[in-house]
């Protein structure tokens, strides 16, 4: 379709690039050109660029995953831990012999009292195995056929800031990379027009004062900064930078990259720096940015019957069924890592004010996306993992009533779910005593999750390094950890 | 393999090591041998053997050490191969015999193996690691060297000739200007600058720009940055809520520290340990805010020790990066596995920065203790006026005052009286209410009771009936106790603090609304002693938390007083009523009175007998003493004379003013000892809650020990760095300046100059700088200037396939130095050419313009920095040094290219080349801004009047050089095509410039491309 009247096109016919070339010699003019050739149009999913030539390691279960991360710290007894017998245990304090004098955060180790507050949600059992789960999350419970459910997590940090920059990047302190750089690093990209690591920070209902997040948690800490996950934004431009300036239109951004890429070519041939035309391919891509991004953004095309799975909030821009549904478009267009960040689950106080509509966010967006990941037949390559920072106490924080009561942090035991490409659907792993307060069976460090993530990606934790200050650094860190087999496939 | 592509690639850089040099070679060279120990031998070991066969005792197999000489002759016989265990080992087939272990995951190749073999057939010779032994300045090849410039160029034309690459020649003129002042200012050159230089054919003409350049203000801004990085410095707290930190001062010291050309050795000391100096200046204490820089938290719940010992370490691992380019932080669980930094040495280093007095959590405060107030000469002289001010005022109001005078002698007649015939009543009150709904009750005496359970904090209001045509005068509150022997409060230790009283009076119900009725002064029979528990902030208009009333309950059993002196309350209606709130809003949770009582009374307050006494002497007996103190408790707690009061007023205002100006001097973080240090521990495994063994301060014993006549203190620890004998500091430092011109360092690995870095390119040069560097007295801006000025810095950036094949990342230097601008130059860069850069130096961090959301997607809600508000004007157009620094949110103008996020120490950046900068480029406000003021600046030229001069003119003054004729050709087109598309398209032109010249807007699109050109991107 040429229009005689844009003349830019007309330029195009005057003036091919051969001419603007047919001084220079072949060599560097050539691959800048090449370079530019292969930009025209947009690259299809499906074609590896970047990434470690050693790797994956092994077949890879997974291709690509997401991260449903609950910053706050889930209460894991009210949601899926069910612990009948503390029905009987109401205010009574819990007994020494089970708290074995375990450090507390400092808002309650000044607290003479430790009363139980039993969760006051009903639980049923549900799926084959008659998995137990709360009356708060009714579309997640419908699913436990389809999630292998880890209840005997734990770590050692007890406070939101290290224990997320723990879970996140391997290590409390800050300076490291995180699991989504990783990735990144050893796995390229499957869709060199989108980002392969995306991050997404929701709107949430609960506890209007959320735990902060930090750059960190999807930073590339030591490695590149290119590996660094990009946020996807529900306002403004949804990638940095992304949209031209009012009054450049797209033809101009066209011909105003047309001849930078020409002098920049020209460049590449006087000086001869390899890097030149390297830069020449990165404009190019951010020229196909500027519409890829728009077209995964674009949820018109979407029917009804997949918007109703997310729920009520699917097209309100930045809600959590929101960026579930995007996660989904980017899952098909082949980004290799989204994670959705969700705030608001620190309920100290008012925990049954508080967490039922953290819950309501979560609950069918998260069961909609396994839904549709399903029917697409993505959830067979696709890894889903939920979980937040660290769980939260069986006894109370603050007032105890009937109707109220809050939680504090809890380090020793919570709960996460994985589902998807790998992992082994109505699946229990570990169990905690009749408190929720230890792990009885099988526990499951954080640094073993990220393991099992890694695996399930094609990598073995063990051999995924990168040389930092002297070490072989790993995100598993120097402790041991290990795959958890169990809830495999 | 051929030994010269082993010498050239990446991996094994020539390295010399002095020993070996000095038996084995007539002269130093400045290249190595080829089965070099350090070199090639120990990097295999490091890396595949250490970390159970090194330093680390805990982790250490078969009690077998290889990073000792002694260790090595185990298992090595030298110059028999076939009979050497070590040999043997690597080399066997036997999975359960070879080494490393299969399970070890990190396999010999059959190079390493052969390195091995050839290494034990030659004698199997053994060096202390390189860095660890003091440098010296040797003469390669018997060449005497006269300065450093000859220096760098000898020795990497030397190391050039022997892998047969020949070097570029010189960069043209404008290049090499454009270089070097991006380099030492980073800024690109005006264009004066470029006219001056071009011009200028004498021999000096280089030399004269770099002397100017050196001393341009500009240069400490731009250098100073690196600092900032490696330092990790940020203006927010990093953690948590990540409020505001209050720090730039530091930052302006640095700047300022390095444009005066400060002696390293000064530098260092001024920050590490300016608190410990005789007689510290302010700049001093400011500086070692240095030892001030780490994440710190005031998370609820943290665990004080935790954090206390979270922060030492980061200081220690903050020392080791910064001063020693060691990877100390290593030890802190075990013994380093691959340098011999034990626990003990890491924690008996830690033991120089852990007595600081001052709490580990931050409070969320700007200023978090210690702190110093660093006022501009401005407040000094503002405050030092409102002194002087307040001390005229204060002889006035102590001298006599004739109209108060004679008020006082009424009122010493009424005191003297006494006795008199005043009215007092009870107030009946209607109602009592607790603002937090706790239930209260009216007592059949008139006094009102808490009777359900005490809120921690709340508000009860009175209300009763107020006696007309009545000159009340004193309102009086009785705190009563059930018996003479019970505590008057609710609280547990039953004190109480009563945080403010305010008095209202309504003319009748319905009628009018409450007025507030001032209460003029307030005494009380008991006050707690302490700065905040007076009376008189009970009445001070403020709920401060921290400020009350206190009683002293948990001391003294029985009830308390207090009078309150009112305006005011006399009335006329028989309607009227008087309202009380008495507000408990303390820190202190529950301190609240029991049970209170109300009355008024005509009379003052009870006047103390001992001011009866004094009042009842006779005017001509009294002494002066005695007149004196009359007259002092007369004015400060009876007088409501106008002409008193008026001159009170004065006094708080001038108070009140002072106080603005003192909260608006700029604080800034330093380090102040505590008069005995703490106590050290190794703490096992990293553990705060898990202290071993104690320790004291001592620096790490594979260094050379502090000198004794030293103190045993951070200054000691300063002197100790900057002593001769010190293998470290010098050559950490110059290499990181060297890594600042030429993109890599002589080391690469500039954090880490232990085992597992990489050796150094030039060894000989490295040290050669190093030794000169120090005696040269630490001359930053002469090694500045030895480096620029050699042949090496000013090579052409040209690259040929051959210099690409054989030295990709140009690390011995053939070419001159060319890589991607940081985002901080790129920025300012933009900002200069286009003639919007404000030069202003110093002062508050200052936010230029970034989209909307950044920090609120990520900050705690409650945190001082969850929202970001650009500023506006000329404080967007800063340079970007003084850009706001959101450690847990950073400017994304920056951390696009790569800039930290310093929340910890970083020696060197990344350097990435991705769509994002592409965008970000073109796209950002403030390049876009850029370049449409450039657009402006030549659509406005009268001197230049055709398409093709505008052309050149702009080119050159973006890129430094005037555009070839191609390229004329192909911006003329852009530039054509562009104008044609905004004369179609005129609104759009109207959307991008604010105009509807297509000329304009077609030129914004020219100037805009040509600051995304990659020659302008890249130095």
């Amino acid at each position: 379709m040429l229009n005689r009247n844009d003349p830019f096109e007309l330029r195009r016919l005057q003036m091919t690039r051969r001419a603007f070339f047919s001084r220079t010699s072949a060599g560097v003019g050539a691959a800048a050109l090449a370079a530019l050739d292969q930009s025209r149009g947009f690259a299809s999913t499906g074609q590896s660029v970047g990434g470690l030539p050693n790797l994956p390691h092994h077949a890879p279960k997974a291709k690509r995953a997401i991260y449903l991360f609950m910053s706050g710290a889930p209460s894991q007894m009210d949601m899926w831990d069910h612990k009948p017998e503390m029905a009987d245990w109401f205010d009574k304090d819990l007994p020494e012999s089970i708290r074995k004098g375990q450090r507390l955060t400092t808002m309650t180790s000044g607290q003479d009292r430790f009363p139980i507050a039993p969760s006051i949600y009903k639980f049923a059992p549900h799926g084959s195995a008659g998995t137990m789960a709360s009356e708060l999350v009714p579309h997640m419970a419908n699913k436990v056929d389809e999630i292998a459910l880890v209840k005997s997590m734990y770590t050692e940090a007890i406070n939101h800031d290290p224990a997320i920059t723990y879970i996140c990047t391997g290590n409390q302190l800050p300076g490291k990379a995180s699991l989504g750089a990783w990735l990144n690093y050893g796995l390229g990209s499957e869709n060199e027009n989108l980002p392969a690591f995306v991050v997404m920070t929701a709107t949430w209902t609960g506890r209007k004062e959320a735990q902060a997040l930090y750059n960190r948690l999807w930073g590339s800490g030591f490695l590149p900064s290119k590996y660094q996950g990009v946020a996807l934004r529900s306002s403004g431009d949804p990638v940095l930078y992304l949209s031209n300036p009012d009054g450049i239109d797209a033809s101009v951004r066209r011909r105003m990259l047309d001849s930078l890429s020409r002098i920049n070519a020209s460049t590449a041939e006087r000086i001869g720096d390899p890097e030149t035309n390297a830069r020449i391919a990165q404009y190019e891509m951010a020229f196909r940015m500027q519409t890829s991004v728009p077209e995964l953004t674009d949820l018109s095309d979407e029917p009804k019957d997949v918007l109703d799975l997310y729920g009520p909030d699917v097209l309100t821009p930045g809600t959590f069924a929101n960026c579930c549904l995007m996660a989904r478009r980017m899952a098909e267009r082949g980004v290799r890592f989204t994670q959705i960040f969700h705030r608001g689950w620190d309920q100290h106080l008012t925990l049954p004010k508080d967490l039922p509509n953290q819950c309501r966010d979560v609950d069918q967006p998260s069961a909609g996306l396994l839904t549709d990941l399903r029917r697409r037949g993505l959830l067979d390559d696709t890894l889903v993992v939920w979980g937040g920072e660290f769980g939260r106490t069986i006894y109370c924080q603050g007032k105890l009533t009937n109707t109220n009561y809050g939680r504090d942090h809890h380090p020793k035991c919570f709960t996460v779910w994985l589902a998807g490409a790998g992992v082994q659907g109505g699946v229990v792993h570990g169990e905690t005593d009749e408190f929720g307060y230890n792990i009885v069976n099988d526990p499951v460090h954080i640094r073993d999750l990220n393991a099992t993530i890694l695996h399930l990606m094609g990598i073995d934790h063990e051999r995924f390094t990168y040389p930092f200050q002297g070490l072989d650094q790993k995100l598993t860190g120097v402790e041991e950890s290990r795959v958890v087999n169990e809830i495999l496939a | 393999m051929s030994s010269s592509r082993n010498c050239l690639s990446v991996q094994f850089p020539a390295i010399l090591l002095l020993i070996v040099i000095a038996f084995a070679l007539p002269g130093s060279r400045c290249f190595a041998q080829s089965s070099s120990f350090g070199q090639q031998v120990r990097p295999i070991l490091s890396d595949h053997c250490f970390a159970c066969h090194g330093p680390d005792e805990e982790a250490r197999s078969a009690d077998l050490r290889l990073d000792t000489a002694d260790g090595i002759s185990y298992v090595v016989i030298p110059g028999d191969e076939e009979n050497s265990e070590l040999v043997a080992r690597v080399s066997s087939d036997d999975p359960d015999m070879v080494m490393p272990p299969p399970d070890f995951s990190k396999p010999l190749s059959d190079a390493q193996i052969a390195t091995f073999r050839r290494w034990v057939a030659d004698g199997a010779e053994y060096q202390e690691h390189w860095s660890f032994i003091a440098p010296k300045k040797e003469s390669p090849d018997g060449v005497t060297l006269r300065n450093a410039t000859q220096a760098i160029d000898y020795c990497i034309n030397q190391e050039l000739d022997r892998v047969n690459l020949s070097p570029n020649g010189p960069a043209d003129d404008r290049t090499l200007l454009r270089r070097v002042c991006l380099d030492l200012t980073g800024l690109p050159p005006t264009r004066e600058q470029i006219d001056a230089f071009v011009e200028d054919r004498s021999a000096n003409a280089y030399k004269t720009l770099v002397e100017s350049l050196l001393e341009s203000p500009r240069y400490g801004e731009h250098l100073g940055r690196y600092w900032l990085d490696l330092v990790r410095y940020g203006d927010t707290h990093g953690l948590h809520l990540d409020n505001y930190r209050e720090m730039w001062p530091y930052r302006d010291w640095v700047i300022g520290a390095v444009n005066q050309n400060m002696p390293f050795d000064q530098f260092i000391t001024e920050q590490l340990a300016g608190d410990l100096l005789p007689d510290a200046t302010q700049d001093q204490q400011i500086a070692s805010g240095f030892n001030r820089l780490n994440v710190t938290t005031n998370e609820g719940g943290s665990i004080y020790e935790e954090v206390f010992s979270r922060n030492v370490i980061d200081r220690t691992d903050a020392f080791g990066t910064v001063f020693l380019g060691l990877t100390t932080g290593c030890s802190v669980c075990h013994d380093h596995k691959f340098d011999p930094i034990t626990t003990h040495d890491y924690y008996s280093l830690s033991a120089y920065f852990n007595s600081i007095d001052g709490r580990a959590m931050d409070k969320n405060i700007k200023d978090h203790a210690p702190s110093i107030k660093v006022p501009t000469k401005e407040q000094s002289a503002a405050v030092a006026d409102c002194e002087t001010q307040l001390a005229e005022l204060r002889t006035e109001m102590a001298g006599p005052i004739d109209t108060v005078d004679a008020a006082q002698s009424e009122w010493e007649q009424s005191v003297q009286k006494s006795t008199g015939d005043h009215h007092e009543l009870v107030l009946s009150p209607t109602t009592v209410t607790s603002k937090k709904g706790v239930e209260m009750v009216i007592n059949d005496d008139q006094s009102v009771s808490v009777i359900g359970e005490v809120a921690g904090t709340d508000t009860v209001t009175i209300v009763a009936s107020l006696q007309p045509n009545t000159a009340w005068q004193t309102l009086h509150l009785e705190a009563l106790t059930e018996t003479p022997d019970s505590r008057v409060g609710l609280s547990d230790n039953g004190n109480v603090v009563l945080t403010e009283i305010e008095v209202e009076k309504k003319a009748g119900a319905g009628k009018s609304n409450w007025t507030t009725v001032p209460i003029r002064t307030a005494t009380a029979d008991i006050e707690q002693p302490g700065d905040e528990f007076g009376i008189r902030f009970a009445i001070d208009g403020s709920d401060d938390r921290d400020k009350g009333w206190a009683v002293d309950g948990h001391n003294a059993v029985g009830p308390r007083n207090a009078w309150l002196v009112l305006t005011s309350l006399a009335t006329e209606s028989e309607e009227a009523l008087i309202r009380v709130r008495l507000k408990y809003k303390s820190r202190y949770a529950k301190h609240q009175f029991r049970q209170v009582r109300l009355s008024l009374s005509t009379a003052m307050p009870d006047v103390p007998n001992k001011v009866v006494e004094l009042v009842s002497v006779p005017v001509d007996e009294r002494s002066n003493e005695q007149n004196a103190e009359i007259r002092k408790i007369y004015r400060s707690d009876y007088c409501t004379h106008a002409d008193w009061t008026v001159l009170v007023h004065m006094e708080k205002g001038l108070v009140k003013t002072m106080a603005s100006i003192r909260d608006s001097i700029t604080s800034t973080l330093v380090w102040k000892e505590l008069g005995e240090p703490r106590q050290a521990y190794v703490l096992n495994r990293g553990q705060y809650d898990a202290p071993g063994d104690p320790v004291q301060r001592r620096t790490p014993s594979f260094l050379p020990p502090m000198d004794d006549g030293l103190p045993n203190d951070r200054l000691g620890l300063a002197r100790w760095l900057t002593s001769e004998s010190h293998p470290l500091t010098s050559r950490v430092v110059v290499n990181r300046f060297w890594q600042q011109f030429f993109g890599t360092g002589l080391v690469k690995t500039s954090e880490d100059f232990g085992s597992q870095g990489e050796p150094p390119s030039h060894p000989v040069l490295l040290d050669w700088l190093a030794v000169d560097f120090r005696q040269n007295g630490w001359d930053t801006k002469l090694l500045m200037k030895a480096i620029v000025m050699s042949d090496a810095y000013r090579r052409s950036a040209h690259v040929d396939a051959k210099q690409l094949r054989i030295d990709p990342a140009n690390r011995l230097l053939a070419r001159g130095p060319r890589f991607r601008l940081d985002a901080e130059v790129l920025r300012d860069q933009a900002l200069a050419l286009s003639g919007l850069l404000v030069d202003e130096m110093g002062g508050p961090s200052v936010k230029p313009p970034q989209p909307a959301g950044l920090w609120e997607a990520v900050g705690y809600t409650r945190s001082d920095t969850a929202v970001f508000v650009a500023d506006e004007g000329e404080k967007t157009h800063r340079r970007s040094v003084y850009t706001f620094w959101k450690r847990t949110s950073p400017p994304p103008q920056m951390t696009t290219f790569d800039a930290p996020s310093r929340e910890s120490c970083t020696a060197r950046r990344e350097r990435t080349n991705t769509p994002l900068q592409a965008l970000l480029l073109m796209n950002e406000k403030q390049y876009v801004e850029a370049a449409k003021q450039i657009a402006k600046r030549v659509t406005e030229l009268t001197d230049v009047p055709t398409t093709q001069s505008r052309i050149q003119w702009a080119f050159e003054n973006v890129t430094g050089r005037p555009p070839s004729e191609q390229e004329i050709n192909e911006l003329e087109s852009l530039l054509h095509d562009l104008v044609v598309h905004y004369v179609q398209k005129p609104e759009l032109a109207m959307q991008l410039t604010g105009d509807s010249s297509p000329e304009l807007a077609a030129w914004s699109i020219v100037a805009s491309t040509l600051l995304n050109l990659d020659e302008v991107v890249n130095k």
